[in-house]
């Protein structure tokens, strides 16, 4: 009815809303890269089992952990996601640059790929994150954060809690 | 509907100057101010704004038109740059206002440019926004999408654009229905009680006797009535599906969507009223800017 309207009024606009609607059914069927404004809304819809472990990042400022409630929901996201994102080495990404050159190529754009600089966080290394993390806490908490600890540690599910496991300090690092 | 007269009696060919009609879209534009402010306010008092995410690092995403972005350098822009992160939120708040403002000086010409400029500011704002640590782009399809009904000022085109954000809604919802069939998440009896220790490791580790970790606690161990929980989510998405053939239920819908939004929050502490965009022309849907039909 929508699209007969459309048609009726203006044949661009019809044949701008198909091939709309074309993109986005593309975009649903294959179930891979996504294009803005085109994404797939599946999220949680993967079958997500129970894991062995658990890891944590525990983040200790001035010898104190914070604690998730304490913040509000995006106040705990702000701490903790950008040290997931670092950690999880999601700044890296070679894998996602190597799929994105496979498809420069394929356009023939290949030459597109000396721009990868674009696609990597120059000279951000251990230090550099923590230094900032440092500080970017401070402003988080409203504190300064003179000494920061980070401990991964693993949790295992025994069917009521987390259960502490192995654990390792992963900032500072030991020399 | 055809009309033989515009809603206030004048000739057909005079909606853009009907006072009802015109009333209509200044209330549709008010709506998409008044959510603009309520989420700049949220983002500024959760320290979600660009400025206070202080970006100094990115992270790549497996989004092609996001990579085309990318090859220009512009998400580099606000890393370590404070100025350009200011200006950018301002814009976020001042393009609308200043949208609203030449809508009510009835300057077309203005309002229009202004309109694309929205349009194209908060596809590159939102697209730099998602790539430092901060949220999901999925959850802005609202800011990326809303601003299309801001490039109509002719009532037929508004009211073509209005439906067209509210298929986009709908489509939103079904489809994250049809995706829990499509990849069995709603067919694992387990899956609510392991997605909630897996959303909230972090909290049920560094705050194990709060009222939150507990409730999460006793969610994760009694599998089902997650898992109801997870079907019903599922139902309520799939209830959208009505939307595609009537606007009667739009009412309905309205409630369902603001019982997802709280739930969301409570159960999975995700918020995603980003997207309330979507929802305005349920607004508007039994009004007559809805139903104007262009004439043959």
């Amino acid at each position: 009815m929508y699209l007969r309207t459309l048609y009726k009024y203006k044949k661009w606009l019809f044949w701008l809303v198909t091939i709309v609607i074309v993109i986005q059914g593309i975009i649903f069927l294959k179930q891979g890269a996504v294009a803005t404004p085109f994404f797939n809304y599946g999220m949680y819809s993967e079958k997500i089992p129970y894991l062995d472990n658990y890891p944590v990042y525990k983040i200790y400022a001035n010898g104190k952990l914070l604690q998730g409630n304490d913040f509000s929901i995006q106040g705990w996201d702000r701490i903790y996601v950008p040290l997931l994102k670092f950690e999880g080495k999601d700044t890296v990404n070679a894998e996602m640059i190597d799929i994105r050159n496979r498809l420069l190529y394929k356009l023939r754009l290949g030459s597109l790929d000396r721009k990868n600089a674009h696609f990597e966080n120059p000279d951000f290394d251990d230090q550099d994150f923590y230094s900032w993390y440092r500080q970017y806490l401070s402003c988080v908490t409203g504190v300064s954060v003179n000494d920061l600890l980070i401990v991964k540690q693993d949790y295992q599910w025994n069917g009521s809690r987390l259960l502490p496991g192995d654990s390792l300090v992963i900032w500072p690092t030991i020399p | 509907m055809e009309w033989k007269q515009t809603p206030s009696g004048g000739l057909p060919g005079d909606l853009a100057n009907d006072p009802l009609i015109r009333r209509q879209q200044t209330r549709v534009i008010y709506l998409y101010l008044l959510i603009t402010i309520l989420l700049f306010f949220d983002r500024w008092l959760n320290g979600m704004l660009l400025t206070q995410l202080q970006p100094s690092f990115f992270v790549n995403q497996m989004n092609v038109t996001m990579w085309g972005q990318m090859l220009t350098g512009i998400h580099e822009v606000f890393i370590n740059n404070p100025n350009a992160c200011k200006w950018a939120d301002a814009l976020l708040l001042l393009l609308p206002l200043v949208y609203t403002a030449l809508h009510l000086k009835n300057k077309v010409s203005l309002k229009l440019a202004t309109g694309l400029g929205i349009l194209i500011f908060n596809f590159v704002y939102v697209q730099c926004y998602v790539v430092y640590p901060s949220n999901s782009i999925e959850g802005h399809i609202g800011w990326l999408i809303f601003p299309v009904v801001l490039l109509c000022h002719n009532p037929v085109k508004f009211s073509l654009a209005l439906r067209f954000i509210r298929y986009a809604l709908l489509y939103f919802f079904v489809s994250a229905g049809l995706w829990k069939i499509r990849n069995a998440g709603l067919f694992y009896p387990d899956q609510m009680s392991a997605t909630i220790l897996y959303q909230h490791t972090a909290l049920l580790v560094t705050a194990p006797d709060s009222f939150l970790s507990s409730a999460y606690y006793w969610l994760a161990g009694h599998s089902v009535i997650s898992y109801l929980l997870y079907l019903a989510a599922t139902l309520l998405e799939l209830a959208f599906v009505i939307g595609f053939f009537t606007v009667k239920a739009d009412k309905i819908l309205l409630l369902l969507f603001f019982v997802f939004m709280i739930t969301d929050i409570l159960v999975m502490r995700i918020k995603y009223w980003e997207i309330s965009y979507l929802i305005i022309p349920l607004f508007f849907s039994t009004k007559e800017i809805f139903s104007i039909r262009p004439s043959r």
